[in-house]
C-alpha cells in the first residue's frame, strides 16, 4: 500500500516541476500558487505514506520507523526536501527556488522506485539498527541534506543569473538569493551537527566508541568543514555571493559522496 | 631598547598571522583535504610500500593519517588560530553585549508608520505594552524624548560565535584526551569462562581488576535467518560485589570505569555429552568441555583434558583422565563411533587400551555428542573524556542555535498624536537575519492595530 501512494507523490511532484517551470517562464503568479497547492498535496500524501508504511511495519510484526534502508532513505530525503523548502518558501514569500526543488524531489522518489535490486519491501531490523538514536539521527542528517540541498539550488539560481537560462531565476532578487543560500547551509549545517552529535551517541552506545574514522564520519566531517569555510565567507575580505556559491555547490558535492559515495568504501555504515 | 621593540613587533606579526580569517580558513581546508586523503588511501596498499610515492606516503603516515604527526599539526595550528581568532574580537563582542539600550535610534529613518484613528493615549500605551512583551529590554519614553520608546532583545546572540568556538575546542582537547588516555580493546569469553585480562588494541595486556564471566551467548533469529539479537549473559565480580547484566548491541554493560559491548561472537569445539554407568547400574549423563573437572561417584574423578569435532578423521572425541580412588590415573580416548572403528580395525581395542569405553572394568563411557560451545567477543573501553566531549556537543548546538536563530533586534517606535488619531514611526536594526526581522516588524504592527 505504502509504495503506491509513494508512487502517485512521484507523478505529482513531477506535475508540480512542469507547473512551476510553466509559472516562469510565462511569468504568471496565479499557475505559481497553482503549483504550491500541487506541491502541498504531494507533501500531505508523502506523510501519509510514511505514516501507512510505519503502521504496516508494525502489522507485520517488527514495528520500526521507516528510515532504515536505502530506499526508506532515499523517500525520506525528498519528504525532507519539500518540507525544508516549503518551509523556507513561505518564510520568504519567493517560491523561485520550486522550479530546482521539485525535480529533485522527483528523481529521488523515481530512483528509490525504479532503480533495479532496490528493495521497497519492509524487513526487520539487524541488532545494530535497534536504537531509539536511529529515528534522530536519521531525522536530523536528512533534514540538514535537504537543506544544503536547497543552498545548492540557490547557489545554482545564483549563477545563473545572467545566461540564457536566466529566466529561472526572475522570481527572486540576488540579494534574497545570497541571503537565503546563507540562511539554508545554515539550517543544514545545524541539523548536519545535531546529526553528527547524535550519530556519535549512538556509535558510542552500539559500537563503543564515539568516533571511529569509519569513512561516512570522516566524509560528514569533510563536509561540515566546507560548510564552515562558506559560513565563515561573509567575514572574509573581498569574498563575497559568489565564493559563497562555489562552496555551496562544492559542499553539496560532499553532501552526495557522504550520502552515496562512501558505500562503496569499507566501513562499519554498511546499512547506510 | 630597539630589540625589545624589534620582537615586540615580531610578536605583533606572529599573532596577527596566526589569529587570522584567512589562515582559519586555510586550515580548515587543510584539514578536510587530510581526511579526504585518509578515506581514499587504501591501508591495505600502504602496508608494503612500493616505490617512491609508495614510500612517501608511508613515511607521512597515509595509511593511517587521522593519527599521523601532519595530522596532528595541522589540529594544533587549527586550535591556536581558533582559539586567537576568538580572544581578538570576544571584547567587542562582550561590549556589544553589555551596551547600555539605545534611547536615540541613531537618526534612521522610520521603516514604517502606521496611523490607527480614533486611538486613545492610554490605549496606545497598553498596546507598547504588549509590543514589549516581545522584547528583554525596554528604555523610555523618558523626559527629553516623551515619545520615542526603545525596545531590544537577542543581545547574547553575539556571544554564539565564541560558544562554538570554545565548543569546538573542547571538542578537540577531548579528542586528543581519548587517543591519549582512553583504552579499548577487544576480549573473547567462552561460555562458562571467565577473564580479567583484555588484550588492548595497542597489544598490550590490561588487567582490569575484576572478573567478566560469560554465562551463556545467545543468537536469535528472524524467519527470513535474519540475525535479530546477538545477547552476552555476563557477571562481574570483584570480591564480594557482583553484577550481573545482559550485553547486547546497542545495549552496553557499565562496571567501574569500564564499558563493554557486544562485538561479535563465534562457535568454537564445544562440550561432551557422555553418559557413565557403573556396575551397579547407577547412569549419569554429564556435559563437559576442556578444563572441567567433575566427581561421579566418590571413587571417581573425571577431568576433561580434550575435545575433537573429529579426531583422526574417526569422528567426535573427548580426551579424559579418570582417577579412580588408590589406583593409578587412567587415560581414556573416549569415540562416538567406536563401535565401527573396531568393527573396521579389528584388535585395536586390545592394542590400545585408552580405548576401550571399559576401560576401568567397573564403569563404562559412552559418547553421546558434542555440543556448540558460543563464544562471545566483547568490545571494552575505558575513556576518560566522555564528559568532555559531551559536554563541547552540548555548548555547540546551544552555541549554533545563538549563533543562526538569535539575532539582536532594535526596535524604536515614535508615537504622535495626529487628529483624532495616533501616529506611530517605527525603526528597526538587527544584526542579522532580515527576514526576520521584517516578520517581527509585521507582528508588532499587528500589535498597534490591535489585531493581536
Amino acid at each position: 500500500m505504502n509504495t503506491k501512494i509513494f508512487a502517485l507523490v512521484t507523478f505529482i511532484y513531477l506535475f508540480s516541476f512542469v507547473l512551476y517551470l510553466i509559472s516562469v517562464s510565462s511569468e504568471r503568479k496565479k499557475i505559481s500558487s497553482v503549483a504550491n497547492y500541487v506541491t502541498g498535496l504531494g507533501f500531505l500524501l508523502h506523510a501519509v505514506g510514511l505514516i501507512t508504511r510505519w503502521v504496516e511495519s508494525h502489522q507485520q510484526g517488527f514495528g520500526y520507523a521507516p528510515l532504515s534502508n536505502f530506499y526508506e532513505s532515499l523517500v525520506f530525503f525528498a519528504f525532507s526536501l519539500v518540507a525544508v523548502y516549503f518551509y523556507t518558501a513561505r518564510r520568504a514569500k519567493s517560491d523561485a527556488m520550486g522550479v530546482f526543488i521539485l525535480p529533485l524531489a522527483f528523481l529521488l522518489m523515481a530512483f528509490a522506485s525504479i532503480t533495479p535490486g532496490m528493495s521497497s519491501a519492509i524487513e526487520p531490523l539487524i541488532p545494530a539498527l535497534q536504537s531509539n538514536w536511529l529515528i534522530s539521527h536519521v531525522i536530523t542528517c536528512f533534514l540538514g541534506y535537504a537543506g544544503f540541498t536547497l543552498a545548492f539550488a540557490l547557489a545554482i539560481i545564483y549563477s545563473l543569473r545572467g545566461t540564457k537560462l536566466g529566466f529561472l531565476c526572475r522570481g527572486i532578487s540576488p540579494e534574497l538569493t545570497e541571503q537565503l543560500m546563507y540562511t539554508t547551509a545554515a539550517f543544514g549545517f545545524v541539523l548536519l551537527t545535531i546529526g553528527i552529535i547524535t550519530g556519535s551517541i549512538w556509535a558510542h552506545y552500539a559500537w563503543g566508541s564515539y568516533w571511529s574514522w569509519d569513512p561516512k564520519e570522516v566524509w560528514s566531517l569533510i563536509t561540515w568543514l566546507v560548510y564552515v569555510v562558506m559560513l565563515h565567507s561573509r567575514y572574509v575580505r573581498g569574498w563575497g555571493g559568489k565564493k559563497m556559491a562555489i562552496f555551496a555547490l562544492i559542499g553539496f558535492v560532499c553532501v552526495i559522496i557522504t550520502y552515496l559515495g562512501v558505500n562503496y568504501l569499507p566501513g562499519l555504515h554498511s546499512y547506510l | 631598547m630597539d630589540k625589545k621593540r624589534v620582537a615586540l613587533r615580531q610578536v605583533d606579526v606572529l599573532v596577527k598571522f596566526f589569529s587570522s580569517t584567512s589562515l582559519g580558513i586555510f586550515l580548515v581546508l587543510m584539514l578536510a583535504g587530510l581526511s579526504m586523503v585518509g578515506t581514499l588511501v587504501s591501508p591495505v596498499a600502504l602496508q608494503a610500500p612500493e616505490g617512491f610515492w609508495g614510500n612517501l606516503a608511508y613515511a607521512l603516515n597515509l595509511h593511517d593519517i587521522y593519527h599521523s604527526f601532519l595530522f596532528f599539526v595541522v589540529a594544533l595550528l587549527f586550535l591556536v588560530n581558533l582559539i586567537l581568532c576568538s580572544l581578538k574580537r570576544l571584547p567587542l563582542a562582550i561590549a556589544n553585549y553589555r551596551k547600555k539600550i539605545d534611547t536615540a535610534n541613531m537618526g534612521m529613518p522610520p521603516m514604517e508608520t502606521v496611523f490607527v484613528d480614533g486611538l486613545s493615549t492610554e490605549i496606545a500605551n497598553q498596546r507598547l505594552a504588549k509590543v514589549a512583551k516581545r522584547f528583554e529590554r525596554q528604555a523610555g519614553p523618558s523626559q527629553q524624548q516623551a515619545q520615542l520608546f526603545a525596545f531590544d532583545k537577542g543581545r547574547i546572540s553575539y556571544l554564539g560565535v565564541y560558544i562554538v568556538h570554545l565548543a569546538v575546542a573542547i571538542l578537540t582537547i577531548g579528542a586528543v584526551v581519548s587517543a591519549l588516555w582512553g583504552i579499548s580493546g577487544q576480549v573473547k569469553i567462552a561460555e562458562g569462562q571467565e577473564v580479567s585480562e583484555v588484550r588492548l588494541s595497542n597489544g598490550t595486556v590490561h588487567d582490569l581488576g575484576f572478573f567478566v564471566r560469560c554465562d551463556k551467548f545467545t543468537v536469535d533469529f528472524y524467519d527470513d535467518q535474519r540475525p535479530k539479537t546477538y545477547r552476552s549473559d555476563v557477571v562481574f565480580t570483584k570480591g564480594n560485589e557482583t553484577l550481573a547484566a545482559a550485553i547486547r548491541v546497542n545495549h552496553p554493560a557499565i562496571f567501574g570505569d569500564y564499558s563493554f559491548y557486544q562485538a561479535s561472537f563465534g562457535v568454537e569445539e564445544g562440550k561432551a555429552i557422555f553418559t557413565i554407568k557403573d556396575g551397579k547400574g547407577l547412569k549419569k549423563q554429564l556435559k563437559m568441555q576442556e578444563g572441567d573437572v567433575v566427581r561421579f561417584d566418590d571413587n571417581l574423578s573425571i577431568t576433561v583434558v580434550r575435545v575433537e569435532a573429529n579426531m583422526m578423521n574417526a569422528g567426535p572425541a573427548v580426551n579424559m583422565v579418570l582417577e579412580p580412588k588408590g589406583k593409578h590415573p587412567q587415560t581414556l580416548w573416549l569415540f562416538q563411533n567406536i563401535k565401527e572403528i573396531a568393527r573396521d580395525n579389528p584388535g585395536i581395542i586390545e592394542r590400545f587400551p585408552a580405548f576401550n569405553p571399559q576401560v576401568l572394568g567397573f564403569y563404562s563411557f559412552d559418547l553421546l555428542g558434542l555440543e556448540d560451545n558460543f563464544y562471545t567477543v566483547l568490545e571494552m573501553r575505558n575513556d576518560p573524556a566522555i564528559a568532555i566531549v559531551a559536554m563541547g556537543g552540548l555548548l555547540l548546538v546551544a552555541g549554533l542555535i545563538l549563533v543562526f536563530y538569535y539575532s539582536h533586534r532594535r526596535v524604536w517606535i515614535t508615537i504622535e498624536a495626529v487628529n483624532a488619531g495616533i501616529s506611530f514611526a517605527i525603526a528597526a536594526k538587527s544584526n542579522k537575519d532580515t527576514i526576520g526581522m521584517t516578520r517581527e516588524i509585521e507582528l508588532i504592527k499587528d500589535i498597534i492595530r490591535g489585531k493581536q
